[in-house]
């Protein structure tokens, strides 16, 4: 560990991301909201004594989820934000993220296998992608970093590439 | 070393392949003639699947192997004809089976196996042992000769045999009984399968139990007592019959022996395997002693390679063992063989903080409770919780406390060794230069305590056992993980650095990519 290793600054997701983050939660709401709601019409209007406590019981079950999905889509994404951070040093690539579980991925340089940079439509309207550095490693094979700037992460890319093909002798 | 001579099969292979490719059909009819009262059409309709059966036999009897240049090259088929080119610097080992029927003829089945895929690139059924023998020497050997001087690329040294086990080590690992108890599990659930145990016959059984427990209760208590202890020591006599028959039938006569760079393991009784452990592809190495070895100062070592993915029963179970059962003494000079300078005893050990026991006690009782709370509300089973419940606190309490004194963690020069486990005791070596990844995870509780789990990360995934240290203070964690991580990339230039050497020796320098093993093939074949 040198002392200019310290001394690099961790790197927040742009603001952008919180938007990305907001949108994708929404959608998952409402993908749930709209399946289970529709599940329910079709049981009210299919069988002749859907007015039973498990019916209630069963709307209740997918109802209180939706509205926790649609609270944590209003409240989550900016503190998901705050908690993501990453960095390149010298020697090795760095990410934290997650809100209640809290995890730190290090992998050391000399082991990217291959990195990738995937921008999905929503990704794309916001200028931002998907970094993927693959490890040959058995449990975390690859680390994602969702939500960065498009332009840097194709610089990281571009950084990490040049010390992979720089080992290859 | 280009030999252009193309070989092929053993003429036994017609039977084998026979057989293989019939499996599928035969055993339903067979079981159904057996079983069932009469055949009707639709397994007679089985048996036009066999002129299918035999094309495909015919086709791959057309099989020629050999050796061109940097290549192995397998060739097959009557219609379609297929050319398969496995470059020889990839072939990691090769690999054979041999069952009883077999070793009746002499021959055995080879299994080329490359990194980076997860199936046998070449599959050889069946080559006569001679045969196989050559194929291993051709490829080494020209493997070698690409890199070697001439004069060191003569033949290769004779095996040197490190260990033996014994059928009676092998007894003392057969002696868990939970080993006897799967089993008699998996017969029973076949034997409903196929419908042995039909109503009549269960019924007839429970009447004939009841005769006799009536007969026994007419003998008074005591030889009832006597009976009942009598049976249940049958039962355990039966489990522990079992559970050493499998392990004598898949390990019996291991042996580990080496040549050159090259671990090699045999075993079985009826069907033996043959398992080639390249020492530059040992990822991580796992010392485990169960309670029952434990007892008797033995140990199990298995070590997880890159490249050969859990690929069952064939390579899977064989390769994972360096040996199943080994004095204790003996260990640290099996994992020196891939670890030089290897001592066990200089270890620092570092254990975990007093407030991880409580947090362990506190989870092991949640656990206890959930798994009761069932049982409170249950009026009829209540004499049951005022007892187990008590006694679940204490005992899995007391494992806890033991577990917690047992976890440790120690970095050596060159390897991170993790200990783990009260009552199946283990111990992890990751070497420092094979790490990929570190990561670190904290749950709320674990944050409330200032904690983080260290997980780190290697390649391979032959052993279901994974270098984690739980309940580290964060500082320690944060600590650990920048120590692996810089250590890991300075290992990986000096190792770099030493191959290079070795390639300059070598008059090569295409092969100085240390991590060439690791890495899966750019492209897939």
């Amino acid at each position: 560990m040198s002392a200019t290793q310290d001394t690099i600054p961790y790197e927040a997701l742009p603001e952008s991301a919180i938007k990305l983050m907001t949108w994708r939660a929404w959608i998952r709401t409402g993908v749930f909201g709209l399946l289970s709601s529709s599940a329910a019409t079709v049981w009210w209007f299919t069988w002749d004594d859907a007015r039973t406590p498990a019916f209630w019981a069963a709307l209740g079950g997918v109802f209180v989820p939706t509205l926790y999905n649609a609270i944590a889509a209003i409240v989550m994404p900016r503190l998901r934000w705050r908690h993501a951070k990453w960095r390149v040093t010298p020697t090795q690539i760095e990410w934290a993220h997650g809100v209640w579980f809290r995890s730190e991925s290090t992998i050391p340089r000399s082991r990217v296998q291959h990195i990738e940079v995937s921008q999905g439509p929503l990704e794309r309207s916001l200028a931002l992608a998907s970094l993927v550095i693959y490890t040959a490693g058995e449990r975390m094979n690859s680390v994602t970093i969702s939500g960065m700037d498009a332009d840097q992460a194709r610089s990281v890319r571009t950084l990490l590439l040049e010390r992979i093909s720089g080992h290859v002798v | 070393m280009s030999s252009e001579e193309r070989s092929r099969l053993h003429p036994a292979s017609v039977l084998f392949l026979f057989l293989a490719h019939a499996r599928g059909f035969l055993m339903p009819v067979i079981l159904i003639i057996a079983f069932a009262d009469t055949p009707d059409w639709e397994v007679w309709s089985l048996f036009a699947l066999i002129p299918i059966t035999l094309f495909e036999v015919w086709n791959y009897f057309t099989l020629r192997y050999w050796i061109t240049g940097d290549d192995l090259i397998v060739k097959q088929g009557v219609i379609i004809r297929e050319e398969r080119h496995i470059p020889l610097e990839r072939i990691q080992a090769i690999d054979s089976t041999q069952n009883l029927l077999q070793r009746i003829f002499g021959v055995v089945e080879v299994r080329v196996e490359t990194a980076g895929s997860n199936k046998p690139e070449a599959h050889l059924r069946v080559l006569s042992i001679a045969a196989r023998d050559r194929l291993r020497k051709q490829v080494f050997q020209a493997a070698e000769t690409k890199h070697a001087n001439p004069e060191t690329a003569s033949d290769p040294e004779p095996a040197e045999v490190l260990l033996r086990v014994s059928p009676f080590e092998l007894t003392l690992l057969g002696l868990n009984p939970w080993r006897g108890v799967a089993i008699l599990l998996v017969g029973f659930g076949l034997a409903q399968q196929l419908h042995l145990f039909n109503d009549s016959a269960l019924g007839e059984a429970w009447d004939f139990l009841k005769a006799i427990a009536d007969q026994i209760s007419e003998r008074g208590f005591w030889m009832e007592v006597l009976i009942e202890f009598a049976f249940v020591f049958l039962i355990l006599v039966l489990v522990m019959t079992l559970s050493i028959g499998s392990v004598w039938l898949s390990l019996y006569g291991f042996s580990l022996s080496r040549r050159d760079d090259e671990f090699v393991t045999e075993c079985g009784l009826f069907t033996r395997h043959a398992t080639t452990i390249k020492k530059d592809r040992v990822q991580f190495l796992s010392v485990q002693a169960p309670l029952f070895l434990r007892f008797f100062g033995r140990r199990i070592v298995m070590v997880r390679t890159a490249g050969s993915q859990a690929d069952s029963e064939h390579a899977g179970t064989t390769r994972k063992w360096l040996t199943p059962v080994i004095g204790e003494e003996r260990v640290e000079d099996l994992v020196r063989l891939f670890l030089p300078g290897f001592q066990l005893a200089e270890a620092q050990w570092t254990g975990l903080v007093p407030r991880a026991k409580w947090r362990m006690i506190v989870k092991s009782n949640l656990v206890v409770t959930l798994l009761h709370t069932p049982l409170f509300f249950v009026p009829q089973l209540s004499w049951v919780w005022p007892v187990t419940w008590p006694l679940g606190l204490m005992i899995l309490g007391w494992m806890a406390h033991k577990r917690h004194q047992n976890i440790r963690w120690a970095l050596s020069e060159n390897a991170l060794l993790i200990r783990d486990g009260y009552v199946h005791q283990r111990l992890a070596i990751v070497p420092l230069h094979r790490i990929q990844a570190l990561w670190l995870r904290a749950s709320p509780l674990d944050r409330r305590h200032g904690m983080k789990r260290l997980f780190v990360d290697t390649a391979g995934v032959n052993v279901r056992h994974h270098a984690e240290i739980p309940y580290l203070m964060a500082d320690v964690a944060d600590e650990l993980v920048a120590r692996l991580s810089a250590t890991a990339e300075a290992s990986l230039i000096q190792a770099a650095s030493e191959s290079e050497a070795d390639s300059i020796r070598r008059n090569n320098a295409d092969d100085s990519w240390p991590e060439n093993t690791d890495r899966p093939p750019a492209f897939e074949s």
